[in-house]
Formats: structure tokens, sequence, C-alpha cells
């Protein structure tokens, strides 16, 4: 039997491998502490995980202050593509980079179905 | 007019969301589980200085966060945990900033027991505080009403010479 661990990493294999100009996936729980990544090499997985949260944290905030609701996403976008944030149950966030030319409603698909099994987990 | 930035910086659970809170008590705290994530955020009227209070996360995974809330900075306050020794987090982000003097004053933070020596000392590295505070954040007397007016100080005023001081 898998440990938690073993199946939140396999899930983000999977949404790597299956979603197409995916380059990288995260679980960050929400104080910012990595809990499995799929991460390009040389990436430092603890100081983006630490923005992850940050960002998520300021994000819920400025959706309440403009009376936005619930926050359900934080897009960012750069020169080179996106890194898309999604909460995955009360205590994690699934984190995603892409490349620009990655098909936005294909990768926010499968980032719920991923963010739902992670959940599950949790 | 524009706000000149304070920063409140310092190791995890010094106190600086407590200052901010002190100082301002309607301040926008972006923690979880008392642990501040994101920041601290409040403006501040301060003897006809307006200033926007930043408090950064203190915990080490946070330091992209810190540089970046640094930024702009006018002036540093720092608070340290009486009985702890300086924090070396604190000290890379205040001297980063004394570099291009911005001055800082340290706010000595006795949680709820006064300790001898408090354990706050100068780094090497850095220029001397404009100013030490003590004060116990639960109860911090006139020590506000000192920073506030300190604070006006520190925003106008360029980073003493290191060596001298306090």
């Amino acid at each position: 039997m898998p440990t938690a661990f073993e199946q939140m990493n396999q899930i983000l294999k999977t949404l790597v491998a299956n979603t197409p100009d995916l380059e990288g996936a995260a679980t960050v729980s929400l104080d910012g502490l990595v809990l499995a990544s799929v991460l390009p090499a040389g990436t430092d997985e603890d100081r983006v995980s630490a923005m992850a949260a940050a960002l998520l944290s300021l994000g819920e905030r400025t959706a309440q202050e403009l009376q936005r609701g619930a926050l359900e996403q934080v897009y960012v976008r750069g020169d080179n593509g996106y890194i898309i944030l999604m909460a995955a149950g009360p205590e994690a966030v699934l984190e995603v980079i892409a490349g620009g030319g990655a098909k936005l409603g294909m990768v926010l698909l499968d980032m719920k179905r991923a963010a739902q099994e992670v959940t599950r987990l949790l | 007019m524009r706000a000149a930035k304070v920063l409140v910086a310092g190791a995890g659970e010094a106190g600086k969301s407590t200052l901010i809170q002190a100082l301002v008590p309607d301040a926008m705290n972006l923690a979880l589980r008392g642990r501040t994530i994101a920041m601290d955020h409040a403006m501040l009227q301060c003897n006809g200085c307006r200033l926007s209070i930043v408090g950064v996360p203190g915990q080490q995974r946070f330091g992209a966060v810190r540089e970046i809330l640094a930024e702009g900075a006018r002036g540093i306050i720092w608070v340290h945990r009486s009985g702890y020794s300086t924090d070396p987090e604190t000290t890379f982000l205040v001297r980063d900033l004394s570099n291009n003097d911005v001055p800082y004053l340290v706010l000595v933070n006795h949680v709820g027991l006064v300790c001898r020596p408090h354990g706050w000392a100068r780094p090497e590295s850095l220029p001397a505080p404009t100013m030490i505070i003590e004060c116990d954040l639960e109860a911090p007397g006139d020590a506000l009403s000192i920073l506030r007016d300190e604070m006006q100080v520190l925003i106008g005023r360029p980073a003493p010479l290191a060596g001298k001081g306090p």
C-alpha cells in the first residue's frame, strides 16, 4: 500500500505527464511547506512553496476586499508561460507551471481533477 | 502626500504582528495559525507623517517574500524577542537596507518575562540602531508613543555611522 506521500507524488506525475505543455507541479501546505513536487531540475522548491503560500494568502484577502467571494485560482502570466495556483482542500494548494502555448482550459480541468484527488488524500 | 514605508522585521514569533496590531488595531494580518504567511499592513498617521507599516514574515523560508516587501523601505523596526540571540535572517535584511542608508531601530519585546541580557547585540556588519526600546508588547505602556515619535525621526534622517550610537 503506497504512502500518502507516494500517492500524492503519483497524482502530480500523472498530471504533468497527461497535460500538454505542463512543465511541473507541486502541492504546498497553506503555511508554505512543500508536500510533494514534480518541478524542473534546479527549482528551489522550498522557496517556491513559500512564495505560493504568500500569493494564495494575498489573493484570498484581495478577493475578500473586492467582494469577489472565495478564492478559486491565482493566475500569473509571464513571457515564458503561466503559474497557476488552486486550492486543494482546506489545507493545501496545487501549483502548476505551464509553457506559453498551454491550453488553459485543459490545464484548469486537469488541475481541478488532481486537486480533488489531493483533497481526498489529505 | 506619499506614505513612507516602514518595515517591521524580526525572527518568527518575535512579536512583529503584535506590534502592528498594537499600533493600528484593524491592521491587516495575512496569517495562518498565528504565523504570518505573507505580510502585515497598516497605515498610520504619526505627527503629520503618513506611514505605511509593512510587517514581513519571520520564518526562514519566506526570504523571497521579505526581499520583495523590503523594497523602498525608508526605515526599519527590528522586533527582537528578549532572551534570544540576534537573528541572522533579520541581520541580512537590515544590512542590505542599511547599505542604502535606511536607518533602523530595535524594539526588544520582553514577552511576559524581562530577560537580562536581552540578547540583541549589534552585528559587526550593521551600523548602530537609532534607538533601542524595551517593553512587553502585551502591556507596552508608553513604549508605543516613544516608538511613534522615533518613527517620524527615523524616516527623516540618514543612517548613523557604523560603530557609533547605542
